[in-house]
C-alpha cells in the first residue's frame, strides 16, 4: 500500500516539478561540474576526471584559479587541520596508523593547454609550508569578467578511515568534499566586499565550507552490491562485469556529497504537504505572518524522502521519517518551501559515526545507537534531533548559502534556533524521562549563559581562542541571541522580518549583516548596542534587585520648624499601634540594577499585600533604576522580568525579592519534598534486591 | 508458617511483622530525615525566585537547568548531601538485616525495636565478615563469568560491523548472566546471614558453608523466590512513586500530604522486604529439613542377634 501511495505522490511530484524547476533555474549559477568517478572499495582509492565549466563573475580578469583539495587535510599530520584538531574531532578520535587520505591532482588543461606546471599550494590563513589543502593554478592568460572557461581536470584520492565528516569503515564509504572544488571569486560587493578578491581558505578544524551555485552532473562506477546514496537524483544506471556505473544529476546546488555501503537498506516515503503540513500549523503561521493559508502553502510540493539505514538501526527509520516530515512543513511555512524534489536521509554505523550528524545539499548524515530505540532512552530525541537540525542545514548553508569559514554562527547558529522552536513545538522536550521530567531545546541551549564569553559571536571560525568557545558561539550563543531578538520583538514583527531574510536571502550569500539589517527593521530599542556587544563582542547582562523595602511611616516625625514635637514625646518611647488599627502608609524603596553590559529593557512588576500591582519597563541604559512610592499596602514583591523575556540574564535566581515572609505555598518545601524522597526512593530500592 | 512454603510464608511475614517492616523503615526515613535540613537551605532559593509559580504548578525546565548550571557550589554540596545519605542509609540497612532475621527465625513478634537493635548488634561483627566476604566473590565471579566472556566477545566482535551477532551475544550474556552471578552470589550471602541469626554458625566462614549445603541442588528454587520478591518491590515502588508524581502539591497541606503518602509507600516497601527476608529463612528450614539425614524404615526392622557375651575366663 504505502508503495502504490509512494508512485502515485512522485508522479505527482513530476506534475508540480516545473515549480520547482523554476524556481532553480533563476538564481545565479558560476560553476557547472561534470565528474566521473570510480571507486576501488578494496584499496579505497578514487580515480576521477572532471569537467568544470566557471565563469568569472568579478569585474577584473583573473590571472589565477583556487581550488579546495580539501582530503589533503589527512595526508599527514602536518596539515593545518590535524594540528589544529590534534586528530581529535567532534568527540571522533582519527586514526592515525592507517587512516591518512589525501587528492592528488594529476592533471588540469585548459583548451589543450597544460596548467600543471602552474600549481603552487597555498596556506592564506596562517602560512602553514605543510598545508596542502588550497591550490593556486596559474592561467597562459587571465579570464576576462564574465568569461566561461572550461577546465579538464583528473585526480586521485584515497578516503581517511572515517574522521571528520568524510572516509571510509569497512565498505561504508561517505564522500564529501571530496573532488577538487573551485574557490570563491567574490565580485566587488557579494558580500559586501569592497574589491574583488577569491575567498578560498583552508580547511581547517573548526570550520565548514563555502562554495559557489551551480550544477552537477556525476557519474559514479563501483561493484555492483555497493547501495548508493547522493545529493542528485537518479538518471541513468548500467551495469557490466560486476560492476555498475549509477549518473546523478542536480541542478542549483553548491556541493555534492554522495555515500555507499552495501549493508544500507533503503526506505522510502513522500512528504505530501496536503497530508504533513498540520492544519493547526497553517493557520497558526497565517495568523503571525499575516499571510493568507493559500499563499503560504504556494510553492509545496510533494518530496521523495529516501532513508538509507543501516540494518540493526531499521526501527527507527520511521522516527527519522516523522521528524523529516514535520521539518519540511514547518520550513515551507516560517521559511519557504522546500525547492529540490528529494531529500535522502543516510544513516550511518555506528563505527562510522565520525561521518554522522553531517549536512549537504539534498542529503545529509543522521545517526543513532541501537540503544536509543530502547526504554528508558526513548525519551532522548537524538533521532529526530539530528534529523531537524541537518535538514535546517540545508536551508541555512545550503539555500542561503552563508560563509562558514567566517560567518559560522549564520549557519550553525540560526539553525540550532530554528531547531529548538521545532523540537521544543514538535516533541516539547528534546530529553524527556519518566515521571514528566524533561527538558526543553531551548533550555539547554541556553545554559550557556552561564559560562564567560572570550569571543564575539562573529568570528572567524579558526580565530576562536578555542574549539570549545567556536562551538558555544556558533551554536547556543548565537541561537540565544536570536532567541532573545524574537522575545524583544514579539512573535508576529519578529516571524515576518525572520520569514523576509529567509526569502530575500535564497539561493545567494548572505552575511552577518544582511541578518542584522533584517532585525534592525524590527525597531527593537537598544537592539544596536544588543548587536554590537553580542555578535561583535563578549556582552552579557545580570538584573538584580538590589533593595527593596516597605515600612510604615509617620509622615513628619521631629520638631517642626516652632520647634513643636510633632509625633514624639522626648524621653519616652514611642507605643507602636496594633497592626490592624494601623492606619500610616507604607513607604516603599526599590533599587534594581543592571551588571554587565548589555542595556536590555526589561520589565519591573511590584506586588503589594493587599494584590494591587505596579508594573513599569526600565530601558536599563543607566546601570540601576529606584522606584519610591507612599502606599497603603506593603510591597510584598518585586520582580525584575515577570515575563522571562531576557534569556541573556545571566543569573535569573536574583531578579525577585520578597518583602517579609512569603505567603502562601512553598515552592522549596515541594523541591525539598521531591528531593528528599529521591533519597529514600534510592535507598528503598535495595530492597528489590537480593 | 511451619507447613508453608517459602512464599506462602513470606507473604504471611510480610502482612503479620508490620511493627519488624516500620523499624526496617527507619533506615530509609532517619538518614532522608537528617538529610532534610541541608536540603532545606539548599532548595530555598526557589521562593524568592522567578521559578516559585511555575515550580508549584509542575516540572519547570529552566528552574531545574539552571539550578544547575548556575549554582554548581549549592549542586555540589547537594550530591555530596545525597551521597553521604545513602552511603549512610545503607549502612544502617546492614545493620538491621541482622536483627530483622533473628526476630523472623526466633518468631518472637515482641518486644521488636529493642530485640532488633540488640540482635543487630551482636551480628554486626559476623555480618561484616561475610559482606566482605561477598564482595570479594561477587567481583571475582563476576569478573570470572561476565566480564571476561564478555571482552572476548568484544574481541570477536572487532572490525565487523556494528550490533551483529557477537555484539548481540555480549550483550544477552552480560545481561542474562550478570542478573544471574549476582542473584547467585547475594543469595548465598543472605543464606549466611540466615545461619547467623538462626545461631547456627558463629563467624562468616561457618554461615557460608551452610549457606553453600542449603543452595545446592535448589539454585533455581532460591533464585525463583529472590525474583517474586524483586518484581513485588519494583511495583509498590512504581506504584507510590507515580502517585507521589501525580500528586503535584500546590500547597502546603499537598506538600504534607506527599510526604504521608510517600511514607506510606516506603513502610509498604520494608514490609516486601520483610517478606523477602521471611521466604528466604522459610526456604532455609525447608532446604534443612530436606537435607537432614534420612532414616530408612523398612518393617519389620531386621534386629542383628545379640553378640554372645565374650567368655569369661576361667
Amino acid at each position: 500500500m504505502r508503495r502504490i501511495v509512494t508512485a502515485a505522490l512522485v508522479v505527482a511530484s513530476g506534475l508540480c516539478g516545473g515549480g520547482t524547476a523554476r524556481a532553480l533555474d533563476a538564481p545565479r549559477k558560476i560553476v557547472d561540474y561534470d565528474i566521473k568517478v570510480a571507486l576501488d572499495p578494496e584499496k579505497k582509492l578514487f580515480d576521477g576526471r572532471e569537467t568544470l565549466r566557471w565563469t568569472n563573475p568579478a569585474d577584473v580578469p583573473v590571472g589565477e584559479l583556487k581550488f579546495h583539495l580539501y582530503w589533503n587535510a589527512f595526508r599527514n599530520n602536518l596539515s593545518t587541520f590535524m594540528k589544529e584538531s590534534g586528530g581529535q574531532l567532534r568527540g571522533d578520535k582519527a586514526d592515525l596508523s592507517d587512516g591518512w587520505g589525501f587528492i592528488d591532482v594529476t592533471s588540469m588543461a585548459w583548451d589543450g593547454r597544460d596548467l600543471t606546471s602552474g600549481f603552487r599550494f597555498e596556506s592564506p590563513d596562517d602560512g602553514n609550508p605543510d598545508d596542502r589543502t588550497v591550490l593556486s593554478v596559474s592561467l597562459p592568460r587571465p579570464v576576462a569578467p564574465g568569461e566561461t572557461i572550461s577546465l579538464d581536470i583528473a585526480w586521485k584520492a584515497k578516503a581517511p578511515k572515517v574522521f571528520a565528516r568524510s572516509g571510509y569503515v569497512r565498505d561504508f564509504f561517505f564522500v564529501g568534499q571530496w573532488y577538487p572544488k573551485i574557490g570563491v571569486l567574490e565580485p566587488k560587493g557579494r558580500r559586501r566586499r569592497a574589491e574583488s578578491g577569491w575567498n578560498c581558505h583552508q580547511y581547517h578544524a573548526n570550520s565548514e565550507f563555502y562554495a559557489d551555485w551551480g550544477d552537477y552532473r556525476v557519474e559514479i562506477t563501483l561493484p555492483e552490491k555497493f547501495v548508493v546514496a547522493s545529493a542528485g537524483a537518479l538518471a541513468n544506471e548500467t551495469r557490466t562485469g560486476g560492476k555498475k556505473t549509477l549518473t546523478y544529476v542536480q541542478k542549483q546546488i553548491h556541493d555534492f556529497a554522495w555515500t555507499t555501503d552495501p549493508r544500507y537498506v533503503v526506505r522510502e516515503s513522500v512528504f505530501d504537504p496536503a497530508k504533513d503540513v498540520p492544519k493547526e500549523e497553517i493557520e497558526r503561521a497565517s495568523r503571525i505572518l499575516g499571510r493568507p493559508p493559500d499563499e503560504l502553502m504556494k510553492g509545496f510540493h510533494p518530496v521523495k524522502l529516501s532513508f538509507y539505514m543501516q540494518p540493526d538501526h531499521l526501527s527507527q527509520w520511521t522516527r527519522y521519517e516523522d521528524a523529516q516530515k514535520w521539518a519540511l512543513g514547518w520550513f515551507g511555512l516560517w521559511a519557504f518551501p522546500y525547492p529540490y524534489a528529494q531529500v535522502s536521509v543516510i544513516d550511518p554505523p555506528e563505527d562510522g559515526l565520525g561521518s554522522g550528524g553531517m549536512e549537504y545539499q539534498t542529503l545529509y548524515t543522521a545517526g543513532t545507537f541501537k540503544w536509543l530505540a530502547r526504554w528508558p532512552l526513548t525519551g532522548l530525541r537524538a533521532q529526530e534531533g539530528v534529523v531537524v537540525h541537518e535538514f535546517g542545514h540545508g536551508y541555512w548553508y545550503g539555500l542561503l548559502a552563508s560563509n562558514e569559514f567566517e560567518e559560522s554562527w549564520m549557519d550553525e547558529g540560526i539553525n540550532s534556533f530554528t531547531e529548538a522552536v521545532m523540537m521544543d513545538r514538535r516533541y516539547r522536550y528534546v530529553a524527556e524521562f519518566p515521571f514528566g521530567v524533561g527538558f526543553t531545546d531551548e533550555n539547554t541551549q541556553r545554559t550557556i549563559v552561564a559560562a564567560p564569553d572570550f569571543d564575539p559571536i562573529v568570528t572567524r571560525a579558526w580565530q576562536y581562542s578555542t574549539t570549545g568557545s567556536y562551538g558555544r558561539n556558533s551554536y547556543p550563543r548565537a541561537a540565544t541571541v536570536v532567541e532573545q531578538i524574537r522575545r524583544l520583538a514579539g512573535e508576529e514583527t519578529f516571524w515576518r522580518a525572520f520569514r523576509r531574510y529567509a526569502e530575500r536571502w535564497r539561493f545567494d550569500h548572505p552575511t552577518s549583516e544582511d541578518f542584522l539589517d533584517e532585525m534592525r527593521t524590527l525597531g527593537l530599542p537598544n537592539f544596536e548596542p544588543l548587536a554590537r556587544k553580542t555578535f561583535y563582542g563578549t556582552g552579557e547582562v545580570d538584573f538584580r534587585v538590589l533593595r527593596a523595602d516597605s515600612e510604615r511611616r509617620d509622615g513628619f516625625t521631629g520638631f517642626d520648624d516652632a520647634g513643636k514635637n510633632v509625633n514624639f514625646e522626648p524621653g519616652k518611647k514611642r507605643k507602636e499601634p496594633k497592626e490592624k488599627d494601623d492606619t500610616r502608609p507604607y513607604e516603599t524603596v526599590v533599587v534594581v540594577a543592571r551588571a554587565g553590559d548589555l542595556p536590555l529593557p526589561v520589565d519591573v512588576l511590584l506586588t503589594f499585600e493587599n494584590g494591587e500591582t505596579y508594573r513599569t519597563t526600565w530601558d536599563a541604559t543607566a546601570k540601576w533604576l529606584r522606584l519610591k512610592t507612599t502606599y497603603a499596602s506593603r510591597l510584598a514583591q518585586v520582580a525584575l522580568d515577570p515575563d522571562g523575556k531576557i534569556i541573556l540574564d545571566r543569573e535569573p535566581f536574583n531578579n525577585v525579592r520578597n518583602v517579609g515572609r512569603v505567603k502562601g505555598a512553598s515552592a522549596s518545601a515541594k523541591v525539598r519534598a521531591y528531593a528528599m524522597h529521591l533519597v529514600e526512593i534510592a535507598l528503598s530500592s535495595f530492597w528489590s534486591l537480593p | 508458617m511451619k507447613n508453608d512454603g517459602a512464599y506462602t510464608a513470606g507473604l504471611r511475614s510480610a502482612l503479620a511483622n508490620r511493627r519488624l517492616a516500620l523499624v526496617l523503615w527507619l533506615a530509609v526515613a532517619v538518614p532522608a530525615g537528617l538529610a532534610c535540613t541541608p536540603l532545606g537551605a539548599l532548595t530555598r532559593l526557589f521562593d524568592a525566585s522567578p521559578f516559585r509559580d511555575a515550580l508549584l504548578e509542575g516540572w519547570d525546565s529552566w528552574a531545574i537547568l539552571s539550578w544547575f548550571i548556575l549554582h554548581p557550589g549549592p549542586w555540589r554540596v547537594m550530591r555530596l548531601v545525597f551521597a553521604s545519605t545513602l552511603a549512610a542509609g545503607l549502612l544502617l540497612q546492614f545493620f538491621l538485616t541482622g536483627g530483622v532475621l533473628s526476630a523472623l527465625t526466633s518468631g518472637i513478634r515482641r518486644p521488636v525495636f529493642r530485640r532488633v537493635m540488640a540482635e543487630s548488634a551482636a551480628l554486626f561483627k559476623p555480618s561484616l565478615w561475610a559482606g566482605a566476604r561477598y564482595l570479594v566473590a561477587l567481583a571475582l565471579w563476576m569478573g570470572l563469568f561476565v566480564a571476561a566472556p564478555a571482552r572476548l566477545f568484544a574481541k570477536l566482535a572487532e572490525n565487523r560491523p556494528p550490533n551483529g551477532f557477537w555484539t548481540g551475544t555480549r550483550e544477552l550474556w552480560v545481561v542474562v548472566l550478570g542478573i544471574l552471578v549476582y542473584y547467585l552470589v547475594s543469595l548465598k550471602f543472605d543464606l549466611a546471614r540466615v545461619a547467623l541469626a538462626r545461631g547456627e554458625a558463629t563467624n562468616a566462614r561457618d554461615a557460608y558453608r551452610i549457606a553453600k549445603r542449603r543452595m545446592k541442588g535448589a539454585r533455581g528454587r532460591v533464585v525463583g523466590v529472590a525474583l517474586f520478591w524483586t518484581v513485588v518491590g519494583i511495583a509498590i515502588q512504581a506504584l507510590f512513586t507515580n502517585l507521589g508524581v501525580k500528586m503535584n502539591p500546590h500547597a502546603g497541606t499537598g506538600v504534607f500530604g506527599l510526604v504521608v503518602v510517600r511514607q506510606i509507600g516506603f513502610v509498604v516497601s520494608a514490609m516486601a522486604r520483610v517478606g523477602f527476608w521471611a521466604s528466604l529463612v522459610r526456604f532455609d528450614e525447608i532446604r534443612r529439613d530436606e537435607l537432614a539425614p534420612k532414616f530408612a524404615a523398612p518393617l519389620p526392622w531386621e534386629i542383628p542377634p545379640a553378640e554372645p557375651a565374650p567368655p569369661v575366663p576361667a
